[in-house]
């Protein structure tokens, strides 16, 4: 399988973090959402750095010169410009040939990733396109950030799209109506001339500040339990295929509860159904791949496998589609 | 469905260990009460009721009386 992933030697186990506050009772986290420890980037490892590895597991296998586009998603760029991918196509010895894109999504972001990379081969722009997705959320959160120092972890994988699998239809959407429930205030142009620096608390217990990631989890669960089923009818009507033929469903990992509550809703059956964010956490755009490759290893899907992936999250933005191996 | 059995399912999804729950109590003073239980309540309204509370709504609730009054007619004494 085309997927190669990088995980960064440093974790921390909801141990560890219960060391850090003493009030919290992990036994209960760990087991309503299913995660046990995330890897953390170094304090100087970068998102790029993550992507550069896991790019190089994928490719040292092939011949470089054959990779004639390359798309980075990423929402932890070394800088606003230049394009991380320009940096990322020389750190890899890719042909100057090659063109090179960032993508800036969050859990949505391996979706919209394949819809381009989908795009750019049906229309013969590129043939062989490496597609890497690459996030360290840890630097973006506040360190008394309980809640979401214990769901995110850091990660990248690589993709390599040429026909070695199908890519089926896509439906895609976005309600920036909700761009404020998560979000970093201070991360960009917007309040740069009066950035707030206050620490604040959002939910009890939880410190964060307008330089540092906010979720409105409420909101963001509302979103997903509204969206995401009707999202799921419409991705398998779109591809033609009975949702009782799809073998296998690989959501985003967002945590277990919501995917749980979402696999009851919908009506998966649980052996369909990829729960894997013990060992990892929510990495974002990387939890799809990550599965995929897992699941793969692990024989619960194999050549000639239809599985739908339905990615979904800040933006707010979704998407979903079917792939065949 | 009565107030009594409302609260009855209320402390059974969310694991409350307290028995002395009334609709008047303060779900902040409540250990349980944290980010987790508060999305459990979002699926057993949804589950129950179909309501798919916003997070505004949501912080508009401090105690159970408050949720009752959000279901409406079907939580009836």
């Amino acid at each position: 399988m085309n997927i190669e992933y990088y995980l960064p030697t440093n974790s921390i186990t909801n141990q560890d973090l219960a060391i850090l506050f003493p009030d919290w009772d992990y036994n209960s986290f760990e087991q309503k959402i299913g995660i046990k420890k995330r890897h953390i980037a170094g304090k100087n490892e970068t998102a790029l750095d993550l992507a550069e590895k896991s790019a190089k597991l994928l490719i040292d296998k092939i011949d470089k010169k054959s990779i004639d586009f390359l798309i980075l998603c990423t929402q932890s760029p070394d800088y606003l410009l230049p394009t991380s991918a320009c940096i990322l196509q020389d750190r890899l010895n890719l042909p100057t040939s090659c063109g090179a894109i960032d993508i800036n999504l969050g859990c949505s972001g391996y979706i919209y990733g394949l819809a381009i990379a989908k795009g750019l081969f049906e229309s013969k722009i590129a043939s062989n396109i490496l597609f890497v997705v690459a996030e360290t959320y840890s630097k973006h959160i506040h360190l008394k950030d309980k809640i979401n120092r214990a769901i995110f972890g850091d990660a990248s994988a690589a993709t390599l799209i040429n026909n070695e699998f199908q890519i089926g239809e896509f439906v895609l959407g976005t309600n920036g109506n909700g761009f404020d429930e998560l979000i970093i205030k201070n991360s960009g142009m917007r309040n740069i001339n009066e950035p707030c620096l206050d620490e604040f608390e959002y939910s009890k217990g939880n410190i964060t500040s307008d330089s540092h990631l906010y979720m409105n989890g409420p909101e963001i669960f509302n979103f997903s339990v509204t969206t995401i089923p009707d999202l799921v009818l419409e991705t398998a009507k779109k591809n033609n295929i009975p949702i009782q033929n799809i073998d296998y469903f690989v959501f985003h990992q967002a945590n277990e509860f919501m995917l749980e509550y979402l696999r009851i809703k919908i009506g998966i059956p649980t052996d369909k159904f990829c729960i894997d964010i013990a060992n990892t956490g929510n990495t974002v755009s990387a939890t799809i791949p990550i599965a995929l490759k897992n699941a793969y290893c692990n024989k619960k899907i194999k050549k000639g496998s239809k599985i739908m992936l339905v990615g979904f999250g800040v933006g707010l933005s979704w998407g979903a589609t079917i792939i065949t191996l | 469905m009565t107030s009594q059995e409302f609260i009855n399912i209320f402390s059974e999804k969310l694991q409350i260990s307290r028995t002395d729950l009334t609709v008047e109590t303060k779900l902040d003073s409540l250990d349980e009460w944290d980010s987790w239980n508060k999305l459990a309540l979002m699926t057993l309204l949804d589950e129950k009721f179909k309501i798919n509370l916003t997070s505004k709504e949501l912080g508009a609730i401090h105690t159970i009386k408050d949720i009752i009054v959000r279901i409406g007619d079907k939580v009836i004494d």
